[in-house]
């Protein structure tokens, strides 16, 4: 699931079918996956982070909070995406370490229908996001959001916080700060959450890497506060009982004669029930309406989540910009100097050195989608993305060296361009040299060698006990061995 | 002629009530809440973001 030109596809087509005004927001984190780059890795992750931007001004986002991710390659280059694509970046508490002036907007107004909503960004402090030699703080929150938010209430009639604040930190502003109506948290937990409200204010969260949208149909009122409006809710109610009680006169019609259908004591029953339920509906309709003049209602709310499937269309524009950051990428990576694969590399030697003693298992291994793993990513142009690398090879980062920069991994052999034997069984050229004195290293394969690569974010599908057992080579004795 | 002037006064009327009402009616920094307003907000959560999956 996700995919931006996805997710495009799917704002252009909620917004043309809504009648209603539309606010598009994100809570940040959305440039880059660490807060610090490695050299090798920079102009990849700044090429992938622009085509990122390019796309979400095409989306046409109202306001995206400046995450402290974003700022990994530095505010300058956060400030660059800003004069190419004209993308709205808020932070109110991303400023310059020796003036204390702010780095971007703090918050900006937005007119959506008969609603000023003001919209305020904020940044988590977290220190490892910025380069120390740079004049740049993240100030805490407690120093620059009363304000701002005193200011905007009193100008703005919903007022909506964007941050990638943990969700304790959020519980704790939305408990200081009452008159934050909304906060949209940008934080990597792993599922969609439920708006969960604290105080008056309403904490919602998408699952990330944009595998849903977040859709919140909002009834403001005057009353300036969320609540379970009891009225609204009966009147609901009784409007769909007085539906079932219409069918089933229907259906007394359907099978009575006129002249019998008064006479029949259910059916008048249901006659006497209905002019009692359109009596409760007008009265209840006008306590709303009474609750809404005066200001008394509480704003109410309708939450869903929809998923960025992969069998939906593409948006061609935003399609355009990642088709053109994926060239961009393989360019990159093609005249990259590749360093030589640290630590253990040469213990690799690749899945054909185990077919010789081991064809059984290796048959049975080509059959299976680790065989093509590289190959998908060729497919789809993906072969240079060092996000992707990783995953799609044998040498990648494992157990045996998790920090194994991607960057080495973009000219490996071909006997290496594949998920082969020695990503479950560890590295095997002592093995193939004398298997006696060498054995196997990794003969069962536990779970955390999968869940290196089947992470949640990557695979929400995998079950290892299922999953194994579907991978899991047939058992067999190596060529040449007696099974005595 | 006369009926001109006639005219123009009560456009210049006219002209007045809707300036005093535009002042008057919304006065400046008040919210302008109403009742039962409707608004939806789409949100995202790009954290650990691609530009799409890898394969």
């Amino acid at each position: 699931m996700g995919g931006l030109s996805k997710k495009a596809y799917q704002l252009e087509k909620i917004r043309r079918e809504t009648t209603l005004p539309v606010l598009t927001v994100d809570g940040g984190r959305l440039l880059f996956k660490s807060p610090l780059l490695a050299p090798a890795e920079a102009e990849e992750a700044k090429a992938t982070a622009l085509g990122i931007a390019e796309a979400y001004a095409i989306m046409g986002y109202d306001a995206v909070g400046i995450g402290a991710n974003d700022l990994a390659a530095g505010p300058e280059f956060l400030a660059e995406t800003v004069r190419r694509t004209g993308l709205v970046w808020l932070s109110a508490n991303l400023t310059r370490r020796s003036t204390g002036a702010p780095l971007f907007p703090g918050y900006i107004v937005r007119q959506a229908g008969k609603l000023a909503v003001g919209i305020i960004g904020l940044t988590a402090a977290d220190a490892a996001s910025l380069p120390a030699d740079q004049d740049v703080v993240i100030k805490p929150w407690r120093e620059v959001l009363l304000p701002i938010v005193e200011k905007l209430s009193k100008e703005c009639d919903l007022l909506i916080l964007l941050t990638d604040n943990t969700q304790t930190e959020n519980q704790l502003i939305a408990k200081e700060m009452p008159a934050v109506h909304l906060l949209i948290q940008a934080f990597p937990s792993g599922a969609n959450l439920a708006p969960l409200q604290a105080g008056n204010t309403l904490l919602c969260q998408t699952a990330p890497q944009g595998k849903y949208l977040g859709w919140l149909q909002v009834d403001w009122q005057q009353s300036k506060s969320w609540g379970d409006n009891d009225t609204a809710r009966r009147l609901e109610e009784k409007k769909q009982e007085l539906d079932g009680v219409e069918a089933r006169l229907g259906r007394f019609r359907e099978r009575l004669a006129v002249e019998r259908l008064n006479a029949d004591p259910g059916y008048r029953e249901l006659l006497a029930y209905r002019q009692k339920l359109n009596t409760e509906i007008q009265e209840l309709a006008k306590n709303l309406n009474r609750q809404q003049t005066a200001g008394s209602a509480p704003a109410t709310f309708k939450n869903s989540f929809i998923a960025m499937e992969t069998s939906l269309p593409d948006e061609p524009r935003v399609r355009a910009v990642v088709e053109k950051t994926k060239q961009a990428i393989s360019k990159i990576g093609n005249r990259q100097t590749v360093a030589p694969l640290p630590g253990p590399a040469d213990a690799f030697i690749g899945w054909q050195a185990c077919v010789g003693c081991h064809s059984t298992q290796a048959s049975f291994w080509e059959k299976t989608r680790h065989a093509t793993a590289y190959r998908t990513l060729e497919t789809k142009s993906q072969q240079h993305n060092q996000a992707c690398l990783p995953c799609h090879v044998t040498a990648g980062p494992g157990p045996e060296n998790p920090s194994r920069p991607a960057a080495s991994l973009l000219n490996l052999s071909s006997t290496l361009q594949v998920v082969g034997c020695e990503v479950c069984h560890g590295p095997s050229r002592a093995h193939v040299a004398d298997p006696a004195a060498a054995p196997l290293p990794t003969r069962t394969v536990a779970s955390d060698i999968c869940q290196h690569c089947h992470t949640p974010d990557h695979d929400d599908n995998f079950d290892y006990a299922v999953d194994r057992g579907r991978i899991a080579c047939p058992a067999g004795q190596p060529a040449g061995k007696s099974s005595r | 002629m006369q009926r001109t002037t006639i005219i123009r006064k009560k456009m210049a009327t006219l002209f007045i009530l809707l300036l005093l009402t535009a002042v008057v009616g919304r006065p400046a920094g008040a919210a302008t809440v109403t009742n039962g307003r409707d608004l939806l907000i789409l949100y995202s959560n790009n954290v650990h973001g691609e530009l799409e999956p890898c394969g």
